[in-house]
C-alpha cells in the first residue's frame, strides 16, 4: 500500500504535466494505447471497455469520463494489469502528462463557460435552518420535505438534486406550518415559571396508592419526594400530571433531584415524547452522585402535541438481578435497587417577554394587537390586530419588511407590489387581513430567489459569496454584517473575508455545519439504522448514543477550534468524553455528564475517530461486526478512496455461521478469488485491525456469545436481561495490501499515518463539496493540490484547510 | 430507542378497524359511474426477502406440492401464481440494500455514481389513468417515508406511513369550516405558484444553460404542482366516501411489525373498493428492532443474514411466516369484498415480492413474486427463467401495465412479455 501511494502522491494529482513547455503531441497518446491497452481494449474485447472507439477530443461528457478513468488507472497502475506487457517508461510518463494537460483544459474551459457549479437548492436542513431564522421558530421543518437523495456524497451538490411537484406541494405546505408557528394569537400563557408538581398529582398518587396487583406500586413517595425506577416513564409524564405546553416555543426546564440506593454515580435523564411521532427525545441527561441533591436544567423547544418526563430508564435494575417490582412480590418502595428521588421539578416558558411573541409582532410592522373575548367556543384566537391604514398597505409593510431580509438586498416597489398583490382577492373575498397577509409572506418563502443559490459565472459577486459562505458555515442566510459587507464590496477582500470566517466560526450557528456535515461525510446520521440485540448488548441507552455522537461532533469541533492537524483524524492524544463514555472505554477518572476533552491514557486504544464508539456503531451491522463493511469505510471515508463496486452479478459471499467457522475464515474466501482478491486485498485488513471494537464501540478481546436465554417478549424495562458469555478471541492481525504485517488497531493507526496526506487531500476535497455544491472535477484537482501544499509544513491543521477552502478559486468563483 | 409508553394494549381495546361491509350506494362517487368494476393494481415488497427452500415447491405447473410457506396461503391456491427465475439486470448497487429503490423501476446499479431512478411501474399506471381518482396512485409504507413509487424523473413519492392521516385525507369529511378553509388554500397556493413561476421564468432568462437545469425543473414542477392543486379543488366538490369503520390508531411500536403491515392490509381494500385510488404501492419494511412474534429474539434484518445457522433460520422463518399469514388475510379479504357481482380481487392485479432473492447474501437475483388477483388464470407454479440466466422481471410488469390498460409493450429492462 505504501508505494501504491508513493504513485498516487507522484503522479495522480501531480501538476507537473501543466504549464510545462512541452513538445509532446497526442501521437504519444495513441502510441501508448496502441502499445498498452488495445491487446485487450478493442472491437473484439471481453472487457466491456473499446478503447479504440474512444476519440481524442475528450471533449464530449461521457467521453471525458472514460478518459479520466483511463488516466486514474493508468496513473495508479492498475493497468495494464501486473502480468501482461508494461509500456516503457518515459512513453507512459509522457503520454500521461499530455493527457493531463489536455483534460485539466477541457474541463476549465467548460467550467470558464458555464461555471463550475449549476445553480444549487437549499436542502431540507438548510431550509428549515432559513425558516427558524427568518421568523424566529424552532419546529421541525425538513420532515415536511421529502428526503434527499444520496446519490452524491453530500445532499447539497447540485447536479444530483432533486426537482418535482411533489417538492414544491411539499415546499408550500412547509412556508404555510411556519407562518402557523410564527405566528401565535392564541392565550396569553404562563410566562412565570411554574411547578410540574409530581409530589401532588393525583395521578401519581393513584399509582402509589394501586393494588400490586393491579399494576400499582410503580413509584413511592417519602415525605418529600416521588422515587421512580427504570421503566416507569408513563407514571411520569406531564400530561397526565397536569402540564401541558399550550403553544410551540422554548421551555426551561428545571429538575432537582437526587440518587436512590446508589451505588455509584447514576444517570437521570429528561425525555419528550409525541405520539404522534412515535419516538422518545432524549432532551439532556445528569449524573447524581451520593445522596446529594442537585438541580439541573435544559432549555429546549416543545409543541402543544409533546409532553415531557424524568426518567431513570439508564439504571440498572438490581444488583441480585431481582427486578423492581412484581404483582405477586415486592412494591417498588421494597426495591433495593438504584433509583431517582424527584424533589421538584419546575417549567418556565415559553420564554417570550410578550404577548403575542415578538416573532409575531415583526412580521406585522405597524400593527397593534388587542385582546378580545372569543365569540364562539373552541376558538382560541384572542389577539386581533388593529390596523392604522388600509389593510394593503399594512400588507405592504409586511412584505417590504420580510424581503429584503430573504433575499439579502434591497426591493424594489415593483417587486413588492407583485407580492401585495396577491393578497387583494383574499381581502375582497372576506378572508381577513391576517390570511391576506400570509399569502405574500409564503410566496416569498417559496421564491426561487430564495431556495436557488444562482447567479452569473466566473468570479462570484459579494452578494453570492456571502450567500454560499452563509450556506457553508451556517447552513442558511447571511446575517446583516456580512450582507453590509457585501454592499460595500469588502466581503471579496481577502482579509475581510478570512476574518469573517473566523467570526462565524466562532458563532453557535456554525455548530449546523459540524453536525450536518459529519452527518453526510462520516454518516453519523446512519447511528440508529440497526439495534444491537438488549440481551447481548444491554450497555447500549440513549445516553450512550448521546454520548457517542457528542463524542465525534465535539472531537472535530475542537480540531477546527483549536486548528490541529488532519493527522488527529487518525490517531489522537485525546479523546472527548463524558463520565457514562469514560467508563464505556474503561477510562477512570471522568466525572459529569458533560463531554469534555480528556487526554487518553498512555497506551489507550482510543484516539482518533475509527476509535470511537460511534464509528463502531455505524460500520457495525446491528449485533454483529463485519471487515468488509469497515475497511470499506476506512478506504472510503476515511482516505477518501473508494474500492470499486464489485463486479456485475459476481454476488456476495454468503454468511455461514455454523459451527466453528470464524468470520477470518470466511473471509479467507476472498484471498482465493483473483476477481475478490483484487480490491479485497486493500478492504478485508482496516477491517480485521478494527475487529477490536464490538458492535457499540468496546474495546474486545474476545467475541459475546450468546447463550440462548429465550428474549421475553415485551419484557419492558423493568428487566435488564443479559445473555452472554465471552466465546472465541478476536483476531485483529492482518497484512495490509503491501505485506506489512499488524497486531491489531494501534500498529494499523501507525500504519494509517503514513496516509496523513491521503487523509488531508479527502478532508478539503470533502470541504470543497459541502461548500461549493459541486463534486471535484478533474480541473479542481490542481486547486486541492495547491491547498494540501500550502498547509503541508504545518501539518494540515483543520481551521486552516477551511481558511484555505474558503480563499479558493472553488469557493470564489461560480 | 426505545418506545417507553406502550400503546399496544390501549390499540387492542379499542379494537382497530372492523371488516368492511360497505354499500355501494353509499359511495357517492361511484354512483351513476361505470358499471363494471375499475381495472387495478397493488404491488408489495417484503424488503427483506423470503428464505427460498422454504417457499419454492419442487415440482412447477399446477400439481406442484405444497410447502412450509404455500401452506400458509393454501386456501387461495387458485388465486395466485408462483414465479421463480425473475429479477432486474445489474442491480449491483452503492449499498446492498440500495435495490429497494429499484424493485418497482428496475434502473441499474442504484446508488452508483452517476445513477437516477427512472419511473416505477404503479407511476405508469397511475398517470395512464390521471385524475380519474382522488389520488392518482398511493404509496404505503410501514415505517418511515421511503417508498418505491417514483416519478418520470426519477424523484421518490413520499409513502403514507400513518394509516390515520391517509384516512383523514381519504374518508374523513371535514367541516364545512376546514372545506372553505382548505378551498381558500388551494387558490392561495395557486396564486403564490402563479407568481413564483413568473419569477422563475424571469430569472432562467438571465441564466445560462448548464446552470439552468434546476430552475427549469422548478418551473416545470410549479406548472405540474399547479395542475394538481386544480385536480385537488375539483375532488373538494365531490363529496369523500362514507366508510363505516371508524379512524385506523396508529401503531407507536416499533416491534409490532404485524400490526404495522395489517393496518395497511386492512386499508388497502377500503381504498380500491371506494374507488379512491386505483393504484396502490407498499413496502415492508424493516423495523430495526425485534419483532414481537412469539419465538423472535433478534432483529429482522440480522436474521436475514442468518449465516445458515438453523437456530436463526427458524426464526426468520417465524417472521415470514407471520408476513405471509397477512398477506393471506388480504387476499381473503380481497376476495370476500363483492362489487358488480364479481369479487375485488378479481379486478385487482396483487403483486407480492421481494427485491432480495437471498438476503442472506444481498442477491437481487431469483426474486420471490406472487401475482394474485387480477382475473389472471391461477394456481401455477412457474418457472419463468434459469436459476443462473434470469428473465427480466420488468417482463411481467408489461403484462401488469397491459391489464391496466396501459398499451405498451415494454417497460425498464423489458425485453418482452411474460405471459401465463
Amino acid at each position: 500500500m505504501k508505494r501504491w501511494l508513493l504513485i498516487l502522491a507522484g503522479g495522480l494529482f501531480s501538476v507537473t504535466g501543466i504549464g510545462l513547455e512541452t513538445v509532446v503531441s497526442d501521437e504519444v497518446i495513441d502510441e501508448l494505447l496502441v502499445t498498452t491497452c488495445v491487446d485487450c481494449h478493442d472491437s473484439d474485447t471481453d472487457t466491456g471497455f473499446d478503447i479504440t472507439r474512444l476519440p481524442l477530443e475528450m471533449t464530449e461528457d461521457n467521453q471525458f469520463r472514460k478518459w479520466i478513468k483511463v488516466f486514474d488507472r493508468l496513473t495508479r497502475g492498475e493497468m495494464p494489469p501486473k502480468d501482461a506487457v508494461q509500456p516503457p517508461l518515459e512513453l507512459k510518463a509522457q503520454a500521461l502528462a499530455r493527457m493531463e494537460q489536455r483534460l485539466t483544459k477541457i474541463n476549465r474551459e467548460k467550467q470558464q463557460v458555464a461555471g463550475r457549479v449549476p445553480s444549487r437548492r437549499l436542502t431540507r436542513d438548510e431550509y428549515e435552518h432559513v425558516l427558524h431564522d427568518l421568523l424566529g421558530i424552532g419546529g421541525q421543518i425538513a420532515r415536511y420535505l421529502p428526503p434527499e437523495n444520496e446519490a452524491a456524497s453530500f445532499d447539497v451538490v447540485a447536479d444530483k438534486q432533486e426537482m418535482s411537484s411533489v417538492h414544491v406541494r411539499a415546499l408550500l405546505s412547509a412556508a404555510d406550518l411556519a407562518l402557523d408557528e410564527a405566528i401565535q394569537l392564541t392565550y396569553k400563557p404562563h410566562l412565570e415559571p411554574r411547578e410540574l408538581d409530581y409530589y401532588n398529582s393525583p395521578y401519581i398518587q393513584m399509582w402509589v396508592d394501586r393494588e400490586l396487583r393491579r399494576g400499582g406500586g410503580t413509584v413511592f413517595k417519602t415525605d418529600k419526594d416521588v422515587v421512580t425506577f427504570r421503566g416507569a416513564n408513563y407514571v411520569l409524564r406531564s400530561d397526565a400530571n397536569g402540564m401541558r405546553f399550550d403553544v410551540p416555543g422554548q421551555y426551561r426546564i428545571t429538575v432537582t433531584a437526587a440518587a436512590h440506593n446508589p451505588r455509584s454515580s447514576i444517570t437521570v435523564s429528561l425525555k419528550r415524547q409525541n405520539d404522534q411521532q412515535g419516538q422518545s427525545e432524549l432532551f439532556a441527561a445528569w449524573d447524581l452522585v451520593g445522596e446529594e441533591y442537585r438541580t439541573v436544567s435544559t432549555t429546549k423547544y416543545l409543541r402543544p402535541d409533546d409532553y415531557i418526563y424524568v426518567s431513570a430508564d439508564e439504571l440498572d435494575p438490581a444488583p441480585d438481578g431481582k427486578i423492581i417490582y412484581s404483582r405477586t412480590a415486592q412494591p417498588a418502595s421494597q426495591f433495593k435497587g438504584e433509583g431517582v428521588r424527584i424533589r421538584n421539578v419546575v417549567v418556565q416558558g415559553p420564554l417570550e417577554k410578550v404577548w403575542p411573541p415578538q416573532r409575531t409582532r415583526d412580521l406585522f410592522p405597524g400593527v397593534r394587537w388587542e385582546y378580545r373575548k372569543p365569540e364562539t367556543q373552541g376558538n382560541n384566537r384572542v389577539y386581533y390586530p388593529v390596523l392604522t391604514k388600509q389593510p394593503l398597505e399594512h400588507i405592504r409593510d409586511s412584505v417590504a419588511a420580510l424581503a429584503p431580509r430573504a433575499f439579502g438586498r434591497e426591493v424594489s416597489t415593483q417587486e413588492i407590489d407583485s407580492y401585495v398583490s396577491l393578497s387583494g382577492s383574499v381581502l375582497e373575498s372576506g378572508h381577513g387581513f391576517l390570511e391576506a397577509t400570509r399569502v405574500p409572506l409564503r410566496a416569498i418563502l417559496v421564491s426561487p430567489e430564495l431556495l436557488f443559490q444562482t447567479g452569473d459565472g466566473g468570479v462570484l459577486d459579494d452578494l453570492s459569496l456571502a450567500k454560499r459562505l452563509a450556506a457553508f458555515l451556517w447552513r442558511s442566510l447571511p446575517d446583516q454584517e456580512l450582507l453590509e459587507l457585501a454592499g460595500q464590496k469588502q466581503l471579496s477582500n481577502s482579509k475581510v473575508l478570512s476574518a469573517q470566517v473566523d467570526r462565524m466560526l466562532s458563532h453557535s450557528k456554525s455548530q449546523r455545519f459540524v453536525l450536518e456535515f459529519l452527518d453526510q461525510w462520516l454518516e453519523l446520521r446512519r447511528i440508529d439504522e440497526t439495534t444491537p440485540d438488549a440481551y447481548l448488548y444491554p450497555e447500549y441507552d440513549d445516553v450512550l448514543r448521546q454520548a457517542m455522537l457528542g463524542e465525534t461532533r465535539g472531537f472535530v469541533d475542537y480540531l477546527i477550534k483549536a486548528n490541529l492537524s488532519t493527522d488527529n483524524l487518525i490517531d489522537s492524544e485525546f479523546g472527548f468524553l463524558n463520565r457514562k463514555l469514560a467508563e464505556h472505554y474503561g477510562i477512570a477518572g471522568v466525572l459529569g455528564e458533560h463531554i469534555r476533552k480528556v487526554n487518553l491514557p498512555e497506551n489507550s486504544v482510543r484516539g482518533g475517530i475509527l476509535t470511537h464508539a460511534s464509528i463502531a456503531k455505524i460500520t457495525a451491522n446491528g449485533t454483529v461486526t463485519t471487515p468488509v463493511k469497515r475497511g470499506n469505510y476506512v478506504l472510503a471515508t476515511l482516505l477518501g478512496l473508494p474500492p470499486n463496486p464489485p463486479p456485475p452479478n459476481i454476488g456476495s459471499i454468503e454468511p455461514d455461521t455454523r459451527g466453528a467457522t470464524t468470520i477470518r475464515e470466511t473471509l479467507a474466501k476472498h484471498q482465493e478469488n483473483e476477481t475478490c482478491a483484487v480490491c479485497h486485498r486493500r478492504i478485508d485488513p482496516p477491517g480485521f485491525a478494527l475487529e477490536s471494537f464490538d458492535p457499540v464501540g468496546n474495546y474486545r478481546e474476545r467475541y459475546r456469545n450468546s447463550r440462548g436465554v429465550v428474549r421475553e417478549k415485551n419484557a419492558g424495562l423493568r428487566y435488564l436481561h443479559v445473555d452472554y458469555d465471552l466465546g472465541n478471541p478476536v483476531d485483529p492481525s492482518g497484512n495490509t495490501e503491501n505485506g506489512d504485517s499488524f497486531r491489531g488497531i494501534r500498529d494499523y493507526k501507525k500504519h494509517l499515518l503514513g496516509f496523513s496526506e491521503q487523509v488531508a487531500r479527502n478532508v478539503v476535497s470533502k470541504l470543497v463539496v459541502f461548500s461549493t455544491g459541486a463534486e471535484i472535477e478533474f480541473a479542481d484537482r490542481v486547486e486541492v493540490e495547491r491547498i494540501l501544499e500550502k498547509t503541508k509544513p504545518d501539518g494540515y491543521p483543520m481551521r486552516t484547510l477551511i481558511h484555505q477552502v474558503v480563499q479558493s478559486r472553488l469557493f470564489r468563483e461560480r | 430507542m426505545h418506545i417507553p409508553i406502550s400503546r399496544r394494549e390501549i390499540l387492542k381495546a379499542s379494537g382497530v378497524l372492523v371488516t368492511l361491509p360497505l354499500l355501494e350506494a353509499m359511495n357517492p362517487v361511484l354512483l351513476g359511474q361505470e358499471h363494471s368494476a375499475p381495472k387495478r393494481m397493488v404491488m408489495i415488497c417484503s424488503t427483506l426477502g423470503l428464505h427460498s427452500p422454504s417457499l419454492y415447491p419442487q415440482t412447477t405447473g399446477k400439481d406442484y406440492e405444497t410447502t412450509e410457506y404455500l401452506s400458509v396461503l393454501q386456501e387461495h391456491r387458485e388465486d395466485f401464481s408462483l414465479f421463480a427465475g425473475l429479477s432486474h439486470p445489474e442491480q449491483t448497487g452503492k449499498e446492498p440494500h440500495d435495490t429497494e429503490m429499484t424493485f418497482l423501476s428496475s434502473a441499474r446499479n442504484p446508488g452508483l455514481g452517476g445513477f437516477r431512478n427512472s419511473i416505477s411501474v404503479d407511476q405508469v399506471a397511475a398517470s395512464h389513468l390521471g385524475s380519474q381518482t382522488r389520488f392518482s396512485s398511493v404509496a404505503l409504507s410501514t415505517e418511515g417515508a421511503e417508498s418505491q413509487a417514483y416519478t418520470a424523473n426519477g424523484v421518490m413519492i413520499p409513502a403514507e406511513h400513518k394509516p390515520s392521516e391517509l384516512f383523514a385525507k381519504m374518508f374523513l369529511q371535514g367541516s364545512p369550516r376546514d372545506v372553505r378553509r382548505q378551498r381558500q388554500r388551494l387558490a392561495e397556493g395557486r396564486s403564490i405558484l402563479d407568481l413564483v413561476g413568473e419569477q422563475t421564468e424571469r430569472l432562467q432568462g438571465k441564466t445560462s444553460g448548464h446552470d439552468r437545469r434546476q430552475l427549469d425543473q422548478y418551473f416545470e414542477s410549479i406548472r405540474e404542482a399547479e395542475k394538481d392543486l386544480q385536480d385537488s379543488e375539483a375532488w373538494l366538490d365531490k363529496p369523500k366516501p362514507k366508510v363505516d369503520v371508524g379512524i385506523p390508531q396508529d401503531i407507536a411500536e416499533k416491534a409490532d411489525l404485524v400490526g404495522r403491515v395489517n393496518s395497511w392490509f386492512k386499508m388497502i381494500p377500503l381504498i380500491l373498493q371506494t374507488d379512491s385510488s386505483r393504484v396502490v404501492s407498499m413496502v415492508i419494511q424493516d423495523h430495526l428492532v425485534v419483532p414481537s412474534i412469539n419465538g423472535v429474539t433478534a432483529e429482522h434484518h440480522n436474521l436475514s443474514h442468518h449465516g445458515q445457522d438453523p437456530g436463526k433460520i427458524r426464526q426468520l422463518k417465524l417472521i415470514e411466516k407471520e408476513i405471509l399469514g397477512t398477506f393471506n388475510q388480504f387476499l381473503t379479504s380481497m376476495a370476500q369484498t363483492q362489487e358488480y357481482g364479481k369479487r375485488l380481487l378479481d379486478s385487482t392485479s396483487v403483486l407480492f415480492g421481494s427485491n432480495l432473492g437471498n438476503a442472506n447474501a444481498h442477491d437481487p437475483r431469483n426474486l420471490p413474486i406472487f401475482v394474485a388477483g387480477g382475473g389472471y388464470a391461477h394456481g401455477g407454479f412457474i418457472k419463468a427463467g434459469e436459476k443462473k440466466n434470469n428473465t427480466p422481471l420488468c417482463n411481467l410488469y408489461v403484462n401488469l401495465l397491459q391489464r391496466m390498460g396501459v398499451e405498451t409493450d415494454t417497460f425498464g429492462t423489458s425485453e418482452g412479455v411474460l405471459r401465463f
